[in-house]
């Protein structure tokens, strides 16, 4: 038994790649646009989606792909789980939005829908509802992606003897635009599957 | 078991723990009406620092950093005056790579956006100000930030433990830090979250949260290390888990709390039976505290004594996971549970036994703290005393 790569998406401003396939290309859009692309390349009907923050939209959408590669359902309640993420902007994105709705005395109309997003752990809470992940959630703060951090925190989820299946990885967006690793780890012993290890985790980020 | 080896709170209540207990203990609060301030049109209360005396305390300690800061910023400096005394209470030598650092905030130095005042934009990011804070401390391993909204402060210490745990370094310094700004009352406003009055944690009129601003360090080690030789109190047990309900709403029914709470009782069935307190979020929200009622009762603690510290020091974000551990290890030694401040009518939709009176204790064994927050976190924290009456 060992604990291996069950599915991965990667989704850079430019492709989205899933399981080593490039699956989406984008045609010169802007960020928002290429979100859509990618809500419509997933065939996905999710009401709650279009009120989402980018963070949110870009991860829901790496989430769905990579339960459906894996084979999960979003019906079952799941609780043998964990998620465990990171990235470098944390809601940065999402403040400079709301920041602009108390920036002037004059015109100040503080946004709740805005504000609630402020937060970069929101998107795992997302993905929660989204897969009935009634599981442990964490979302740390790394200045590049790390395979190491990464890898490292996972493995310390792991101490939790419930957890069996880890979704985790790198979910930045931001002025960098939109960067995403995302996983779904298992404990198994199925030789065809990857290795969950630092050096695979940084092939599949570095992966064109 | 990780042990708490040194610990230290700077509020605007005091600037060590001892200051801080003492002033709790008098039934002292940090909360009071600020009107025209931060540059939010509505009045709030909440508990705000003097910053002079936050600048006073700095200026004595700022030679003694590795690397001076420049131009730290006020989240940066009572990040920095929390863990130097803790440090040095501690007796450890932060330079040295067996040491890491977990920082935990929520929105660092937001207040930069709405004025830059001639800071890089790079200071918005989490990173830049850890970076800040582990350099002054002269420390090379790269630091563990933790914002996981409200209940960061308590995934901090989850993140020491597995540390320890799995041997990564020796010592672990959690610091737990947020400061109020235009951006965070206002957003909490937005939300019709802030009470207009002096928060009632848990009280039928409850009419909402009162924001506050601290910073709380706390220096962990593993319970077999000779430093934590003369200390007593420890996180043996702990978990987080999601609602999968909502992003801004707790689950009515408590789920996830529930979830935490029965996961810290399978790892230490006996600490949990013999809890003597419960140390609870009690925001002062209906949403939240009926939740937490909820999750209690299903736990079957309806009777167990219940406290929240909003009404000392108010909603202090970051900090409050690490600040409220603290508080609760000095109510769990000196055997007294904090009455609820504010609280006068109990009014949740499960019965809870919410203290309304400092409460003596017979036993001193453990404490459970209990905490949720946006994104629909909760974590739960089973903490012991090696030297209580039926440890072990």
């Amino acid at each position: 038994m060992g604990k291996k790569i069950l599915s991965y998406c990667r989704i850079t401003d430019d492709k989205v790649i899933l399981n080593g396939n490039l699956v989406l290309s984008n045609n010169n859009s802007d960020l928002n646009h290429w979100i859509t692309d990618i809500y419509d390349y997933t065939k996905l009907s999710y009401p709650k989606f279009h009120k989402m923050d980018r963070l949110s939209k870009v991860g829901v959408l790496a989430a769905e792909m990579v339960m459906s590669e894996s084979g999960f359902d979003n019906d079952n309640l799941k609780r043998d789980w964990a998620l465990c993420c990171m990235n470098s902007s944390a809601s940065l994105d999402d403040d400079e939005a709301y920041q602009k709705t108390i920036q002037n005395a004059e015109e100040f109309y503080p946004a709740p829908s805005l504000f609630v997003y402020t937060l970069p752990n929101i998107v795992l809470g997302e993905i929660a509802i989204r897969h009935k992940l009634r599981c442990e959630s964490s979302f740390y703060v790394c200045e590049k992606f790390s395979a190491d951090a990464i890898y490292n925190a996972i493995e310390d989820v792991y101490l939790c003897e419930s957890v069996r299946y880890v979704m985790g990885g790198w979910l930045e967006v931001g002025r960098e635009g939109c960067d995403i690793l995302l996983f779904v780890i298992e404990e198994s012993d199925n030789g065809n599957l990857q290795d969950f290890s630092i050096e695979n985790l940084r092939n599949l980020y570095l992966k064109k | 078991m990780i042990l708490n080896v040194a610990d230290n709170i700077v509020s605007p209540l005091g600037f060590t723990s001892d200051e801080n207990w003492a002033a709790v203990l008098r039934g002292d609060s940090a909360l009071a009406l600020h009107e025209g301030e931060l540059g939010v049109p509505e009045p709030f209360f909440g508990g705000t620092f003097d910053n002079l005396r936050i600048d006073e305390r700095f200026a004595k300690i700022v030679e003694t950093g590795k690397v001076k800061p420049h131009r730290p910023t006020k989240f940066e400096k009572i990040a920095i005056l929390s863990a130097e005394n803790a440090i040095k209470q501690a007796n450890i030598d932060p330079t040295t790579p067996d040491v890491r650092f977990v920082i935990s905030t929520t929105k660092g130095n937001v207040e930069l956006l709405d004025n830059p005042n001639g800071y890089d934009y790079s200071r918005l990011y989490l990173w830049s100000s850890a970076k800040i804070i582990t350099e002054f401390f002269g420390n090379v391993n790269e630091p563990v930030i933790v914002s996981n909204a409200c209940i960061s402060g308590c995934v901090a210490q989850i993140v020491a433990e597995r540390l320890l745990l799995h041997d990564r370094c020796r010592y672990v310094v959690v610091i737990g830090a947020d400061v109020l700004s235009k951006f965070v009352v206002s957003g909490f406003q937005s939300f019709k979250s802030l009470s207009p009055e002096l928060c009632r944690p848990f009280d039928a009129e409850r009419c909402g949260l009162n924001l506050g601003e601290a910073a709380a360090t706390i220096v962990y080690a593993r319970s077999d290390d000779s430093v934590a030789g003369h200390s007593v109190v420890g996180l043996e047990a702990s978990a987080i888990c999601n609602d999968a309900n909502h992003i801004s709403a707790p689950s009515r029914t408590g789920e996830g709390q529930l979830a935490a709470l029965e996961e810290i009782r399978r790892y230490a069935p006996k600490s949990y039976s013999q809890a003597a307190f419960v140390s609870a979020h009690g925001t002062a929200t209906r949403y939240n505290d009926d939740m937490e009622s909820v999750a209690l009762e299903r736990a079957g603690m309806s009777n167990i004594p219940v406290n929240s510290l909003k009404g000392y020091f108010g909603h202090t974000l970051g900090a409050a996971g690490v600040l409220e551990a603290v508080i609760s290890k000095y109510e769990l030694t000196e055997k007294m549970v904090l009455k609820t401040k504010g609280t006068e009518n109990i009014g949740t939709v499960s019965l809870v036994n919410v203290v309304m009176d400092n409460l003596e204790l017979a036993d001193s064994n453990s404490f459970i703290k209990i905490i949720s927050g946006f994104g629909g976190s909760n974590a739960a924290l089973l903490f012991s005393n090696m030297k209580g009456e039926n440890y072990g």
